[in-house]
């Protein structure tokens, strides 16, 4: 749709939007997150408010930060700007770390969910949409930093104020300014491929989110051959759950049990029960590692 | 305040995969309803239909005498608890409380008046100032009801609110809930696993498994005539017993056991002599005092016992009958231990007959 845009509209975009003033700049979101700014003046005022109807986008402060830092990430990662290692530096010390977020739903007032976000994870001087649903804070990894345990917390804590499903991708720590762009555009690129995985799936934590994206696009033949190790167990769909609880709990029983809410002594049952099914050790790690991949494409299949 | 109405709500995820099939329930204005049944039975998917957090695929919600079918969750006037405390670590228990009310810009004074209302009735006037690291997990979760107290909405919907607290702590908030929703009296939904919470909390019961609604009563009502196996085994702890055999002449044949059917429960067989068919049966209902042994002479039989717990003023028998296992509970003055034989029976004026294919109770 955007490719269009530009092509009809060349004449009034802007190779650089920051050159024309903010009351003069129209810019348009596509449902990819791609942003297209407009010189309204070159447009008609019949063409702008065509354009400000159907995307809908206004260019605010919410898109393009209120302060200096914002301002600069903005620029470097979003719009593409050439990278000012030096500038950044200045304004943001490492190591950091991007935390994304999806927003399912309507937000009444995108401010105070920026200050929500901000309280949930402290030192995150920043808050940036990339569009009405998308956006990302900057976490700093200081002696203030406090690693957050229960990041499911956080969503209900988003969901009971706001009323909204978000789906969070908490990215890997950046130790170089220079690696900036690179990281922002895998994590970025990455979350985007795989986030609304599963209904269930809220959250991804740094490179949990690999085995979701190498599985995303397999062959259906493939997954087939492979979930046919599956088969014996795949009737049982509580025991492929307890068993996916206790691979998620690093295979530690009684934690899994916990999260499960049965007696330790039952999940230990289940786990020898899949074992005598399937003949699948789980108790061996490169073992484990292949059922956890089985179950993320029985997840991909909406069958768990 | 506001009654709720489903009128076949189905909840189906991308075309394939059905979570809840036509559900369909009144929940009267003031219940305390609560939906149990195990992980995946779609009791939690439907809560969060009814908080507008997933879209209903079919079907029709009613908030009071508005189909809410589309209407924003913000504008459905709700409060939602989950098991996790979903509050603000960095925030102190006021601001916590009060967060909620500044975004639907209500003026200070009318969001401290609330505040400290909330607070005094869950006892946490003391605490305003503390963070919630500084708080037990029972504390915390007290806050976490406070935020959705301070809203006054129509109705509370809470998700399996206690089961992050440990054993001891939870009873004390089960109670603390029950008091809260007589004094409130708001419409709520609450969502558990644990039958314990469901028997001692709710007005009624839904039992659900597999995204169908299996029975809904009052919680005496679901425990003393379960419309199924999977609710008399679901709802009691230790879970019922089922034993399988047949019924011929007026006796169920458990292998080289006949026990007498009594006549009032016979009248309801009437379809299934020489047929098989199962016996549900608490274990609270397989006594072993001699008094009533003697009194239940075509209901009794020895056993031995696999294993016995003492659980403190009772003790839990493990056995089997027919080699198909059975748990009783006995009085723990009772000193067996396993290995013992012992003389049981079962009080058939308390016990249930199922459909062997269907698994429904025969009434």
């Amino acid at each position: 749709m955007l490719n269009r845009l530009k092509k009809n509209y060349s004449f009034a975009i802007p190779s650089n939007s920051q050159d024309i003033p903010p009351s003069s700049r129209l810019t348009v979101t596509d449902i990819e997150g791609t942003r297209l700014t407009f010189d309204k003046r070159k447009l008609t005022e019949d063409e702008a408010t065509l354009l400000d109807t159907l995307f809908n986008e206004k260019e605010t402060d919410l898109f393009h930060g209120k302060t200096k830092l914002e301002q600069l990430l903005y620029d470097t990662l979003l719009n593409k700007q050439e990278l000012n290692t030096s500038e950044l530096e200045n304004h943001l010390t490492t190591p950091f770390r991007f935390i994304y977020f999806t927003v399912k739903g309507t937000l009444g007032n995108n401010e105070q969910f920026e200050e929500a976000m901000k309280s949930l994870f402290p030192t995150s001087p920043v808050c940036l949409w990339r569009n009405k649903s998308e956006g990302f804070l900057v976490q700093v990894i200081d002696e203030h930093f406090e690693e957050e345990n229960d990041e499911e917390s956080i969503i209900d804590t988003i969901t009971s104020d706001f009323f909204v499903q978000i789906i969070l991708y908490i990215g890997s720590p950046i130790t170089s300014m220079n690696n900036i762009q690179t990281h922002f555009n895998w994590e970025t690129s990455v979350f985007h491929i795989v986030r609304g995985f599963s209904p269930t799936k809220r959250i991804f934590h740094e490179h949990e989110i690999v085995p979701y994206f190498l599985l995303k696009d397999i062959p259906d033949e493939t997954i087939k051959i492979t979930l046919e190790k599956l088969e014996p167990v795949m009737e049982d769909q509580t025991l492929i759950e307890s068993v996916k609880v206790y691979l998620e709990c690093n295979m530690n029983t009684t934690l899994a049990a916990k999260k499960l809410y049965m007696h330790r002594n039952s999940l230990q049952y289940r786990v020898d029960k899949f074992i005598e099914k399937t003949s699948i050790d789980i108790k061996r790690f490169p073992n484990a590692v292949a059922v956890y991949l089985m179950f993320v494409l029985l997840q991909q299949k909406r069958e768990l | 305040m506001a009654d709720i109405t489903f009128k076949g709500l189905y909840k189906i995820f991308d075309g394939d995969v059905t979570a809840v099939s036509d559900f369909s329930l009144d929940i009267e204005d003031k219940e305390f309803i609560v939906f149990v049944g195990p992980s995946g039975c779609g009791k939690s998917t439907t809560l969060r239909m009814v908080a507008g957090l997933e879209e209903i695929t079919k079907g029709e919600l009613y908030i009071g005498d508005e189909m809410v079918n589309d209407v924003a969750p913000k504008d459905r006037d709700i409060a939602m608890v989950f098991q996790n405390y979903a509050l603000y670590p960095h925030m102190n228990v006021y601001d916590n409380m009060a967060f909620g009310l500044k975004l639907r810009k209500f003026k200070k004074a009318e969001i401290d008046d609330r505040v400290r209302n909330a607070a005094k009735i869950l006892g946490l006037t003391e605490m305003l100032d503390r963070k919630p690291k500084a708080m037990s997990g029972g504390q915390r979760q007290r806050v976490a009801l406070g935020r959705a107290i301070v809203r006054n909405p129509k109705v509370f919907l809470m998700d399996e609110p206690l089961s992050n607290l440990d054993a001891k702590l939870r009873v004390q908030m089960r109670a603390e809930i029950t008091k809260l929703h007589q004094r409130l009296q708001t419409t709520t939904i609450y969502v558990t696993h644990d039958q314990t919470e469901a028997m001692t909390m709710a007005t009624r019961i839904v039992v659900m498994k597999d995204g169908l609604i299996q029975q809904v009563g009052r919680p005496k009502d679901i425990y003393d005539y379960p419309d199924n196996v999977f609710v008399g085994g679901f709802i009691g702890s230790p879970a019922m017993n089922f034993l399988a055999g047949k019924l011929k002449d007026g006796f169920f044949h458990l292998g080289d056991h006949k026990i007498k059917v009594p006549e009032g429960k016979l009248k309801l067989l009437g379809n299934y002599n020489n047929k098989d068919i199962i016996l549900g049966i608490r274990p609270e209902d397989i006594h072993d005092e001699p008094v009533f042994i003697e009194a239940s002479e075509h209901s009794s039989f020895e056993a031995e016992i696999d294993v016995a717990e003492l659980m403190g003023s009772e003790t839990y028998l493990y056995s089997k009958i027919d080699n198909q296992d059975f748990i009783a509970r006995v009085d723990s003055r009772t000193d067996i231990n396993g290995g013992d034989k012992l003389k049981m029976a079962m009080d058939m004026n308390k016990c249930h007959f199922f459909d062997i294919e269907t698994e429904l109770r025969i009434r």
